[in-house]
């Protein structure tokens, strides 16, 4: 966690992110004098951890850091509180409550309130705050404006929680106004983006929302950044990538025990120390989590976490043979020079070594849940979703499930994608699934259901089936699929065994020379509107065309690439994306922009759960 | 080398300090007005001036008609006039942003601007009121323009800041029979500062400081009286001059005496300036002094010139000179610059001075032109920065073009010459011959344009309305013209009356708004205020950035455009900000119709009232016939218990009805039923049944063994058979009854086949039983269940037979972590004898 090197390894320098976001911060500490303690948005502390080191926030007088809860404030003898929040009503409340309670304990008005908000104010939470009588007590109230927090040298993410929500259910277009002003911000960052292109309507917002944005605000003025294009994507025109359960390493894990922030917590019984001649100190403690930060900063889990996870396997054993034989060599007699080199390798060693058994255990936990019958079983039902196949019936092993009283997430999820891949589902089939779930889990699970045709993700079956007429055109399953394709894929596919997300090879078929126009005939099966649009005009031409020689080599640089998701995406499409630009004959890099990374469960549940 | 050129207005005083007169304009002013008769006040670094009849003789002749205030130009021209029609004027100035100040004898000041149109006035304080003030200093603070005037009674009261007047009371000074005869006002220590007079007393009183502090000054000549008393522009020097005519000399603290001088007049200067030293700020150089007829001029070393006038003549102080004003010229006394005397003082020989003859000749096509510059060779670029430097000082164009020249000339010997200063000087120079025009008549000086900025040019010469100017001079100096262009604008807005015309002209004038830096939105808004409000919504709908016109809109009570505005901007928080706007502002009812037409708008209000406002979401879907979700809030909130649940489905049913959402309708209608059954059965069994769901109802029962009432509920509330089936299934599983279940089994054909006996079987690790049930699943299942059972050898004799290699090899793996060589070694053959045979 201490520094952030990790983040400027690609042309697209994404340090600049935390930079930002970081002095921002720096800025609201260093204008509030004397001792200080941060009151966090609970949804912000992981996030913070992105932009800004502990000991930066020390040295800046911050005693403590705790989360915004109704009630007293913690007991700290400073002058300073300041509260950081995202804009939203309920914590107003609690941070009223906050200030009532202080203000009956103490006669002497002592403290110093402030209340910053993330990324701008909102008139509502004034007007909370002034209703409960409190908006006075703040000396300063005013933006943290830090829309972006860095994951990844290519990846980035608004950690917007409900976007899809918002924007599908309650009508709320809040994020994408803030999705084209994160988008403004890196084009302050990296020079205007001469070419947008997308597909779906609140991505047509979006773009027309950013273009009015840098030209009201002048961005970039005429010059062309380091991003050649962004592409746009709305999550609503492919939920099927959305539910499918990833086979990817990365995937996994956030499944399994969900990545926030990069960083992911494990039973710490299962870590003890692997080889006790290596590490002594490092002995499991009774305390129940341990926390990994996971990151393209460690070399090991950047070869692995985009692999699908058969292949991880046997990385992790060549791996092991390498160990073990440098181990041994290290006992065989030796001079003092390679002794000497020998030395100097093993910090480097030492972490490869601990990387290593660290994936190894990681690897063992998530084979135990893969090869539960109930995985498989799960799998293997959507799977066939996946294919198309038996798609206009009930689904047995969905009945079943709602029979065993599974969880209804996990239930409503393979309905989704069932209503996802056949188009809708039939009336008599939804009806019937209805009646199942309501007999079964009660009828609270009626607004489930009522959220989710609300949001569009199960519906009566209407117009042709775009997901089979794109699996076939776009190739979506691969048919002839063999093991060796997921070890060493020269597909997409390979992220989801055999399925490839429509999106992401929506953006490799936007790369061929036809462009984006020659995917409009393709994508015209889904009722959405599709754009392309420039924010410069002319860029080829009004670039340099003097010489030959500069063309060539212009060509040589890789096309930047900006994706952004409208309502999140998963590290399996992250990893589809990496590939892409892997092959040698994409002369491209993506970095990824995302109102929040989620996964089959976390999706499901931010549109089920209140 | 002596040149004469140019020099014919130049005099010395003393050695090396050489002074020139620069005639800057002609002056005809309108014959009724003789400044014989007039008072003048100017403003300084060339601004307007203003002038009056002498108060003093109007007040001699006690005629009662009101004065007339006429506003000049430097060059004369009238720009307005003021028919007084307040109180007694006392005194006139200027500020620094060239607001006339008009200080009456009852200590109100009333605040016009160039243009004669009145401003606001303030008061000087109700002492000074009651006592009446005798006189008034307009003086310069460091950053603002303030007033101190002195009442009958000898009290000084200041304000250092015209804009924000707050008066203050400077300390008295000693009490004595005799009145002060001068006072001034000086800034010492950035704090206002007065200078009092009396007799030979000189007292010092200062603001926010208790005490007058008495000094005195020594003189060699006899004097009863100091009467006059002069601070320079810069605060630095202090000249007085006694009742017998000695002139003294000195540092502002009074502690240095430059020089004693006695001027042989017993009649007092009208005037008495410095004139400060532009290379030199801090050195005092000489005394300008005005009597009737007569302009005296002295020097700190004593000596002295003296010029016959005009019988009226009036000194304006600048930061590098005075400047004379009489009824037929306006002129500039100045020390003339150290590079200019370089070049054309008498008997020089500097480099500068051989450049400029050099070129001369060579202009001639003279050989001697070579012989010039041979002499300076080496000292060349000096001389041409000097040549430069120079024209910058000279006012005639003429002068200025054959320095530049030689400058132009000189360069062309220097290798790699930095043109930066050659360059800026001619473009300030061009700036400065077009503000000294006689059109515009603001004379300055090339110090006086650095001191002030070209911003503060600009917007000065905007506020006299010469906008073609101010943009030439803008793009010129590559400076925004945003400014001028607002300013333009609100001018327009403001005597303009045809509003069609002036969005015409606007929308010619700024066809690309972002880049010129205009924002209409800004210029709506001065619409607005001086009350033009069809024109500002007008001026509005041009703006491209919806955001900012919403506030706007807002004020104009235009809500209807202001919610769109708004949802077109995206910005929710603008959104909201309507929202509430209109909420205290219009009724109820009326807003409602309003925000339908705005779905996002609406939508955002549904989400506050969601947590703000149950009642009003409620009107809503009632107003909107959302039955739907009018069906699922009164789920919702009767989730919370039981009994509320049960009363409640019977609305909820019919509005999912009413929202054509027929299953769900029947649903809750079935729930209803069952919530009845619940309460029947809760007594019957002394159990908690209320408020489960069905699956947990018959559940409950089948564990209790009620299987009849189990199945009469399952037909009255129409539970699928498979989910009975499998109910039952899973409840006999758990008790163990292996027995019941195969009889179950065989009762009648399951709808759910038999993969469910085999599940529960495994889960009560019932091997035999398993495979009992296994046999009856479809062959493809068979083996999967053999292989969860564990039994690979079953699965794997299978397998073989139904030829299914993919699934030899997958229990061959499983089975390798069983140990059993045996069967592995089988299942080997098997792989084997099948590969064998492809």
């Amino acid at each position: 966690m201490a520094d952030f090197s990790h983040l400027v390894t690609s042309k697209v320098n994404i340090g600049l992110v935390q930079e930002l976001a970081c002095n921002e911060l720096l800025n609201i500490l260093d204008k509030c004098e004397g001792t200080k303690v941060l009151m966090w948005d609970e949804s912000l502390t992981g996030p913070t951890s992105l932009i800004a080191k502990p000991s930066l926030l020390k040295e800046r007088n911050v005693v403590k850091m705790f989360p915004i809860k109704p009630g007293d404030l913690p007991n700290v003898e400073v002058r300073n509180f300041i509260f950081i929040t995202r804009p939203n009503l309920q914590l107003m409340n609690a941070i009223a409550s906050n200030i009532h309670s202080e203000e009956r304990k103490s006669k002497v008005y002592s403290k110093n309130f402030h209340l910053y908000f993330m990324p701008a104010k909102s008139l509502l939470c004034e007007d909370q705050l002034k209703l409960k009588g409190v908006l006075g007590s703040f000396q300063v109230i005013d933006n943290f404006k830090c829309q972006l927090f860095p994951f990844d040298s290519d990846v980035v993410s608004m950690e917007y929680c409900d976007a899809y929500k918002e924007l599908y259910i309650e009508g709320d277009l809040t994020c994408l106004h803030q999705s084209a002003a994160a988008l403004c911000t890196l084009q302050k960052l990296y020079g205007k983006i001469p070419k947008i292109v997308g597909k779906g309507r609140f991505a047509e917002k979006v773009k027309e929302l950013v273009k009015t944005m840098t030209f009201n605000e002048n961005v970039g003025g005429n010059d062309k950044g380091s991003i050649d294009q962004l592409i746009i994507l709305d999550r609503s025109i492919d939920i099927l990538s959305a539910l499918a359960t990833q086979l990817t390493y990365e995937g996994l894990i956030d499944e399994f025990y969900g990545i926030n922030n990069t960083t992911v917590s494990f039973p710490a019984e299962k870590f003890a120390s692997p080889s006790e001649d290596i590490n002594f100190s490092r002995v499991a403690t009774s305390s129940e989590k341990k926390q990994i930060m996971l990151n393209s900063r460690e070399e090991l889990y950047v070869e692995l976490r985009d692999k699908n996870f058969n292949a991880v396997g046997r990385v992790l054993s060549r791996l092991a043979k390498f160990i073990t034989s440098a181990a041994n060599e290290r006992h065989g007699e030796k001079t003092i020079q390679e002794l000497k080199k020998i030395v100097e390798t093993l910090p480097k060693f030492k972490a490869n070594e601990t990387s290593f058994s660290t994936h190894t255990t990681i690897a063992t936990l998530i084979k135990d849940h893969i090869s539960q019958y109930e995985f498989l079983d799960e799998l293997s039902c959507e799977q066939h979703f996946m294919m198309c196949v038996d798609l206009d019936k009930s689904n047995d092993y969905i009945e079943n499930m709602i029979y065993k009283q599974k969880p209804i997430e996990k239930v409503l999820r393979l309905i989704c994608m069932q209503s996802a891949a056949g188009n809708g589902l039939k009336q008599k089939v939804l009806d019937s699934y209805k009646k199942e779930i309501i007999h079964s889990y009660g009828m609270d699970s009626l607004l489930k259901l009522g959220k989710l045709e609300k949001s569009g993700l199960i519906r009566i079956q209407s117009g042709s089936r775009s997901y089979n007429i794109l699996r076939k055109t776009l190739n979506l399953t691969v048919e002839d699929f063999e093991d060796f394709q997921e070890v060493t894929p020269k597909d997409i596919s390979y992220v989801h065994s055999f399925y490839a997300p429509l999106s992401i090879r929506i953006i490799e078929h936007s790369m061929k020379p036809l462009g984006w126009s020659g995917l409009n005939d393709i994508l015209s099966c889904i009722p959405e509107p599709s754009f392309e649009d420039y924010q410069m005009t002319n860029i080829s031409s009004s670039g340099r065309r003097d010489s030959l020689v500069s063309e060539i080599s212009q060509s040589d640089i890789p096309k930047v690439i900006l994706v952004f998701f409208i309502g999140g995406c998963t590290f399996a499409e992250i990893s589809a994306l990496r590939f892409l630009s892997q092959q040698e004959e994409n002369n491209v890099e993506f970095v990824i922009v995302t109102t929040k990374i989620i996964n089959k469960n976390t999706f499901i549940s931010s549109i089920i759960n209140q | 080398m002596s040149l004469l050129y140019n020099i014919g207005d130049w005099f010395t005083l003393g050695h090396g300090n050489t002074y020139r007169k620069i005639e800057l304009y002609q002056l005809e002013f309108p014959e009724n007005i003789n400044l014989e008769h007039m008072n003048v006040f100017a403003a300084p670094y060339g601004g307007p001036i203003a002038i009056t009849k002498n108060m003093k003789q109007l007040t001699k002749t006690g005629s009662s008609s009101k004065p007339i205030i006429y506003i000049f130009t430097c060059s004369g021209h009238l720009l307005s006039s003021i028919n007084w029609n307040s109180g007694a004027l006392l005194t006139l100035g200027w500020s620094d942003s060239e607001d006339l100040l008009c200080i009456q004898e009852d200590g109100v000041v009333l605040i016009y601007n160039i243009f004669g149109q009145y401003q606001h006035k303030f008061s000087m304080g109700q002492e000074a009121a009651d006592t009446k003030v005798i006189d008034a200093k307009i003086f310069a603070t460091y950053q603002a323009t303030g007033v101190a005037v002195m009442t009958t009674h000898f009290r000084i009261f200041i304000v250092n800041n015209y804009k924000d007047p707050k008066v203050r009371l400077l300390p008295e000074i000693p009490k004595s029979s005799l009145d002060p005869a001068s006072w001034a006002v000086i800034m010492e220590d950035r704090r206002t500062t007065c200078l009092i007079t009396r007799e030979q007393e000189i007292f010092k009183v200062k603001q926010d400081e208790n005490i007058c502090t008495a000094m005195g000054i020594s003189l060699d000549f006899d004097y009863k009286t100091i009467r006059f008393i002069s601070v320079s522009f810069n605060n630095r020097h202090v000249a007085m001059c006694t009742n017998t005519g000695i002139l003294w000399m000195g540092s502002s603290d009074l502690r240095t005496k430059y020089c004693e001088f006695n001027t042989g007049r017993t009649e007092m200067p009208k005037q008495m300036e410095w004139c400060i030293d532009a290379d030199d700020p801090l050195k005092a150089e000489a005394l300008v002094m005005s009597y009737p007829s007569i302009l005296l001029i002295v020097g700190i070393n004593g000596d002295s010139n003296i010029y016959t006038y005009d019988p009226a003549v009036f000194l304006i102080p600048e930061m590098d000179g005075v400047r004379v004003l009489t009824n037929g010229y306006h002129e500039l006394v100045q020390k003339v610059p150290k590079c200019v005397s370089n070049i054309f003082g008498i008997s020089i020989s500097e480099p500068s001075s051989f450049l400029f003859e050099s070129h001369r000749k060579f202009s001639e096509r003279s050989h001697q032109s070579d012989e010039y510059l041979c002499l300076i060779f080496d000292k060349i670029d000096v001389a041409v920065s000097e040549c430069i430097e120079a024209a910058s000082f000279e006012f005639d164009t003429e002068t200025q073009k054959s320095l530049m020249r030689a400058a132009q000339f000189g360069k062309g010997f220097i290798k790699g010459h930095n043109p930066d200063e050659y360059i800026q000087v001619c473009r300030n120079l061009r700036v400065l011959n077009a503000l000294r025009e006689k059109d515009i008549g603001i004379p300055l000086t090339y110090y006086q344009l650095r001191h002030l900025t070209p911003t503060v040019v600009l917007d000065r010469l905007v506020f006299r309305k010469h906008y073609g100017l101010a943009i030439q001079i803008a793009k010129h100096l590559n400076l925004s013209e945003s400014r001028i262009l607002l300013h333009w604008a609100y001018h327009k807005i403001m005597f303009e009356k045809n509003d069609l015309e002036i969005i015409q002209k606007f929308v010619q004038k700024f066809k690309d708004p972002t880049s010129l830096g205009i924002s209409f939105c800004a210029i709506a808004k001065k619409a607005e205020e001086v009350g033009k409000t069809d024109l500002a919504i007008q001026l509005l709908e041009l703006e491209p950035n919806c955001s900012l016109q919403v506030p706007l809109l807002l004020k104009l009570n235009e809500n209807k455009k202001a919610l769109l505005a708004a949802t077109q901007s995206g910005d929710t928080n603008l959104i909201y900000m309507v929202l509430m706007h209109l909420k205290v502002s219009t009724p109820l009812s009326k807003f409602q119709m309003i925000i339908r037409d705005f779905p996002l708008a609406q939508n955002l209000y549904k989400k506050y009232c969601q947590l703000n406002n149950v009642k009003a979401l409620k009107d809503i879907y009632m107003q909107e016939d959302d039955f739907l979700a009018q069906a699922e809030m009164s789920l919702e909130e009767a989730l919370d218990s039981y009994i509320k649940l049960d009363s409640s489905l019977i609305e909820i049913s019919n509005n999912f009805k009413k929202g054509h959402k027929d299953v769900e309708a029947e649903l809750s209608e079935d729930h209803r039923k069952l919530m009845k059954q619940q309460k029947v059965l809760e007594e019957k069994y002394a159990r908690a049944f209320y408020g489960l769901s069905l699956h947990d109802t018959i559940r409950e029962l089948l564990v209790l063994g009620d299987v009849k009432l189990a199945e009469k509920i399952k037909n009255d509330i129409k539970m699928s058979d498979k989910h009975f089936w499998y109910l039952r299934i899973e409840v006999l599983g758990s008790n163990y009854q292996w027995d019941e279940l195969e009889k179950f089994s065989k009762s009648k054909k399951s709808p759910i086949g038999f993969e469910p006996f085999v599940e529960v079987c495994l889960k009560g690790r019932q091997l035999t039983e398993a495979k009992k049930y296994i046999n009856k699943c479809r062959d493809d299942r068979k083996i999967i269940w053999y292989n969860r059972a564990g039994l690979y050898e079953e699965s794997a004799k299978l397998a073989f037979e139904l030829r299914d290699i993919d699934s030899l090899r997958n229990i061959h793996n499983a089975a390798s972590t069983t140990n059993n060589r045996e069967l592995i070694t089988k299942i080997e053959n098997f792989i084997a004898a099948m590969s064998g045979k492809k």
